[in-house]
């Protein structure tokens, strides 16, 4: 072997690559977002150029079929996909989390009862739980959809922190820590949360992906919010019959969907690797 | 006097399986006591019970009194107060044995922190890190800063161990209960591990340890032991 190749990548730029990556990735989306609250180019409702424009210096990436600017309804759309992510995972993470956790600690029938459930939860898909929710709220829109994502998510979440919950619980540690006195919430706050941490937080990043992409879909079906403030989903819709005649008008977002899905991935990849201390050492 | 630790006809079972069965001595303070037994034979199950933390799943029967208080059937809640100052536990593997996410230091805070706390007498701050360098120092642990600085993967086996054994230290309780704390490790360690326990357990007179140990292999420095038998079904 010759000295260069045991030299050959090296390790510790791999982890800050990915974090940058995801960094620049998700900011740029945030960026956008921010910046649709104040600016826009165009009046998202008005007729701002011809029909099914190409691109142009007028319109960076042309216009749909009744003649609104695409950029527009883009930039507005990272916008309600980062509220859609997070406040999905946020729904997710904290019923998720506090149902994992009680399961956890709770009585053998009650935690067989439990997993049970979660498990029938789970074999649903998520989608379905979500147009169920929505169906069942009489005026579809933003909030319906993310309180419904939250929902489908957090049985995801809960089965993911229970057996995370578990795993930690069987350590000499944690006995340890019982031996000398120390009271469950505290053993939760200081050793159990900061030990599923690494995992759930990635989990979390999957899950905000997913949460775009599902109300992206309830959009498509009808059950997302109407415009004005409409998400890449309805722009996708709105496409579908003219994706022949211009086919940016669904290229555009669904390559906004993936770059915002994968930023956010590389980015709880990254971070995983910078919190935690064993990973960090590599 | 009351024992430190009395087990009166103490059993253990999985189901229907026995795994400890009828066992009974008592510890008086001061005193050192060896428990001797094959692997499997439930020394770690024992120490366990003692402490009333067995884990789901396995029943004991029998009577275990911790400074006179009745271990087995007391609730969780009311174990809790005498777990930080009757008891300390230094388990068998090193790796287990600290949380693998928390700086040494301030593992071992933890439990000095609780019973400074518990003494009306509450550390915090430049003191309490003090206290921890101080306790680092007395297992002998090499740089104590540096150690209370690292995470445990940074540690070898034999300095983890130390950690452990600090930390149940840092309650000043009235049993130790080492777990067979060098069987994990290489021999020269194992023998200064040993050291480093009975030292402390000679000038602390009013303490003392239960170390359950596996028969022919380790140097026991205890006063007395106790063999047991597989227990039989
Ligand atoms: N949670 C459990 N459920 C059922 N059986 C168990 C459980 N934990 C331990 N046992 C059984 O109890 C017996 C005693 O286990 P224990 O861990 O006390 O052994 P030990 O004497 O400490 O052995 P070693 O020297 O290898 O550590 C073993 O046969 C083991 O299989
Ligand atoms: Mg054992």
């Amino acid at each position: 072997m010759t000295p260069a190749a045991i030299t050959a990548a090296p390790d510790h730029c791999r982890p800050s690559l990915i974090l940058w990556a995801g960094i620049v990735l998700v900011g740029l989306h945030v960026l956008v977002g921010l910046l649709s609250l104040v600016w826009l180019p165009y009046d998202p409702t008005a007729m701002a150029g011809g029909r099914l424009e190409g691109p142009s210096l007028l319109h960076w990436i042309g216009t749909d079929r009744l003649g609104r600017d695409l950029l527009t309804h883009l930039m507005i759309g990272s916008r309600i996909a980062l509220i859609v992510g997070l406040g999905a995972v946020a729904i997710g993470a904290a019923l998720g989390v506090t149902l994992g956790l009680l399961a956890a600690f709770a009585s053998k029938w009650l935690d067989d009862a439990l997993a049970a459930t979660l498990d029938i939860l789970i074999a649903f898909p998520t989608l379905l739980i979500a147009m169920l929710v929505v169906a069942a709220s009489d005026t579809a829109n933003l909030w319906s959809a993310i309180i419904a994502l939250g929902i489908a998510l957090s049985a995801i979440v809960a089965r993911l922190t229970r057996i995370l919950a578990k795993r930690v619980l069987v350590m000499d540690y944690i006995t340890a820590a019982r031996t000398s006195g120390s009271s469950w919430p505290k053993i939760v706050a200081i050793h159990i949360l900061p030990n599923i941490w690494p995992t759930l937080s990635v989990n979390f990043a999957l899950q905000f992906g997913l949460a775009v992409i599902a109300e992206a879909s309830l959009s498509y079906l009808g059950l997302g919010a109407p415009p004005p403030n409409a998400s890449w989903g309805r722009i996708l819709q709105e496409a579908q019959g003219t994706v022949y005649t211009a086919p940016l008008g669904a290229i555009a977002p669904g390559l906004a969907l993936v770059s915002l899905a994968i930023g956010v991935n590389l980015l709880a990849d990254g971070l995983r690797d910078t919190i935690d201390p064993t990973r960090r050492a590599r | 006097m009351t024992p430190v630790l009395a087990l009166d006809n103490l059993s253990i079972a999985a189901g229907s399986k026995l795994l400890v069965s009828n066992l009974s001595f008592s510890l008086a303070r001061g005193e050192r006591l060896g428990l001797i037994g094959e692997s499997g034979s439930g020394k770690s199950l024992t120490a366990l019970a003692a402490t009333g933390l067995l884990p789901a799943g396995l029943s004991p029967a029998g009577s275990a009194k911790l400074g006179g208080t009745e271990v087995i059937g007391t609730p969780n809640r009311a174990l809790d107060r005498l777990r930080g100052t009757a008891v300390a536990i230094v388990f068998q593997e090193p790796l287990t044995a600290l949380d693998p996410l928390m700086r040494i230091g301030k593992q071992v805070a933890e439990p000095l922190a609780r019973r400074a706390k518990r003494d009306d007498a509450p550390l915090s701050g430049a003191a309490l890190k003090q206290a921890v360098l101080a306790l680092l120092a007395e297992v002998a642990l090499p740089e104590p800063e540096r150690i209370a600085q690292a995470y445990p993967h940074e540690l070898s086996g034999g300095q983890r161990q130390r950690v452990a054994i600090a930390m149940a230290l840092a309650c000043k309780p009235d049993l130790l209960i080492a777990d067979e704390p060098t069987t994990a490790l290489d021999v020269t360690t194992q023998a200064e591990i040993w050291v480093c326990l009975t030292g402390w357990s000679a000038s602390a007179t009013w303490h003392c340890f239960l170390s359950a140990t596996t028969c022919p292999l380790s140097p026991t420095p205890s006063a007395r032991s106790w063999c047991s038998d597989r227990a039989r079904p």
